[in-house]
């Protein structure tokens, strides 16, 4: 047996061990993602009010058009700027023609999936629709 | 018996100016700035946006407290045929097949700036109301349906299976309007395919976009000018008859074409029978007056030949 101390201390190291190897994981995690600079998925959850959040497969998209001034409109390559930052949330009275941050993500995915087949332009080949009850709601956002 | 030259030409000029006056009056009224107001509202459908989503009918359903409809809003068979907006359903989504591939479009009432419906209601039930709906008042309907016949868009419906029937359509949301919200469906699109705001904005933005995009629209925004111009606006990438729009139309109002004859009948009612009777008791009342001059100047000549004798 061996005294108290030293067990103490053993405890401390294993779990400062353990600590360092969670943080330089996630570290690395970073770097990797701030290698090629592409999420993977994006999860778009603004307006998710009948539907559940959408887990838009980013990667595969940008790999499909190649560029991403072809959906981040506004933004030069490589330095692509939030949509919201002009698409305001809540539709309004109309005097210009910038569509609301809805109808903008609409506009931008709809057309392209539309011109591929019509069924990919339905709402539910995107969005997972809500059930009424709260349990499913929070077991959905939970995902 | 016969009346003097110089009364029946007066009378007859009376009559002419009468006459006259009435049609020149109804003519007047075309050009009202309440009906023609630049501020009114309208909603821009761009055609090409739409994915037949049925968004819009569902939040129709919603915020008019209409009853739940045959087949869910998720249901895409109803494309199957062409409906047209019912007392149930103020707006419905038609899909057609066209030179351009499907296209999907919404149905409701157009908001006409110068109504038909209005027009041929005998009990003036139908309002243009100056923020650009055509509103229809329960209290005053006698139930005639003449707008219906009269709508060149088929909007107003009959509820032919209630005992005591209601004409409903589209009112382009007039309460909601008033209280600062978009009209139900437009805020449902999740495309703005519909937009809505002043007329006269959304015409500059139509043309806008057709500007910028001259492929992707034809050069016209149905509902300008149709019918004498409509609140709701219309873009298309194909002929507007291929998306079940009424091309014949043409741009003359439709309450024009009767406008001229309904303005003539309280003339013909209320004016004429005054103007004869007025004729009629004014020969009438020459003649009695001739007359007991014709016994008086007697009367007198035989007194005097009396006095004579």
């Amino acid at each position: 047996m061996k005294p108290i101390g030293v067990r103490v201390s053993m405890a401390i190291l294993v779990i400062a061990a353990i600590v360092v190897t969670i943080l330089w994981a996630k570290a690395w995690g970073e770097s990797q993602k701030r290698d090629d600079g592409i999420p993977e998925t994006v999860t778009i959850d603004v307006l998710s009010k009948k539907y559940l959040p959408v887990n838009f497969p980013h990667q595969s998209h940008a790999e499909m058009s190649g560029d991403c001034v072809t959906c981040h409109d506004h933004s030069s390559a490589g330095k692509t700027s939030a949509c919201s930052k002009c698409h305001s949330i809540k539709p309004s009275l109309k005097k210009d023609d910038v569509p609301s941050l809805k109808a903008a993500y609409h506009l931008q995915c709809v057309e392209c999936h539309r011109q591929q087949d019509i069924e990919l332009s339905r709402c539910t080949y995107c969005h997972t629709k809500r059930q009424a009850s709260s349990k499913v709601i929070k077991k959905g956002s939970e995902k | 018996m016969s009346i003097d030259r110089r009364n029946f030409l007066k009378l007859l000029g009376f009559g002419t100016v009468a006459l006259g006056l009435q049609p020149t009056r109804a003519i007047a009224s075309i050009d009202d700035s309440k009906i023609k107001r630049p501020d009114s509202y309208g909603v821009l459908c761009d055609v090409t946006r739409c994915v037949g989503c049925r968004s819009c009918e569902e939040a129709c359903n919603t915020v008019n407290s209409l009853p739940a409809p045959e087949k869910p809003f998720d249901d895409y068979s109803v494309f199957e045929e062409k409906r047209r907006p019912t007392s149930k359903a103020f707006t419905v989504v038609n899909r057609y097949e066209t030179s351009k591939g499907t296209i999907f479009r919404k149905v409701q009432c157009n908001h006409c700036l110068e109504p038909a419906c209005a027009t041929a209601c005998l009990v003036h039930a139908y309002q243009k109301m100056p923020e650009g709906s055509v509103v229809w008042d329960e209290k005053v309907c006698i139930g005639c349906r003449y707008c219906m016949h009269a709508c060149p868009f088929y909007a107003p419906a009959f509820e032919y299976e209630s005992p005591v029937p209601r004409i409903r359509k589209c009112t382009l949301c007039y309460n909601r309007i008033h209280e600062g919200k978009l009209p139900g469906c437009v805020e449902a699109c999740p495309m703005e395919a519909l937009i809505f705001g002043k007329r006269s904005d959304l015409i500059k933005i139509a043309h806008e976009r057709i500007r910028k995009n001259p492929d992707r629209y034809l050069e016209h925004i149905y509902g300008e000018l149709e019918a004498g111009g409509t609140s709701w606006l219309y873009l298309s990438a194909v002929p507007f008859n291929e998306v079940g729009l009424n091309t014949t139309v043409g741009t003359y109002p439709m309450a024009e074409y009767t406008r001229g004859f309904l303005s003539s009948v309280p003339l013909v009612l209320v004016l004429w029978p005054a103007l004869l009777g007025s004729f009629y008791a004014f020969t009438k009342r020459n003649e009695e007056v001739k007359k007991q001059g014709n016994e008086k100047h007697r009367k007198e000549a035989h007194s005097q030949e009396k006095g004579e004798n």
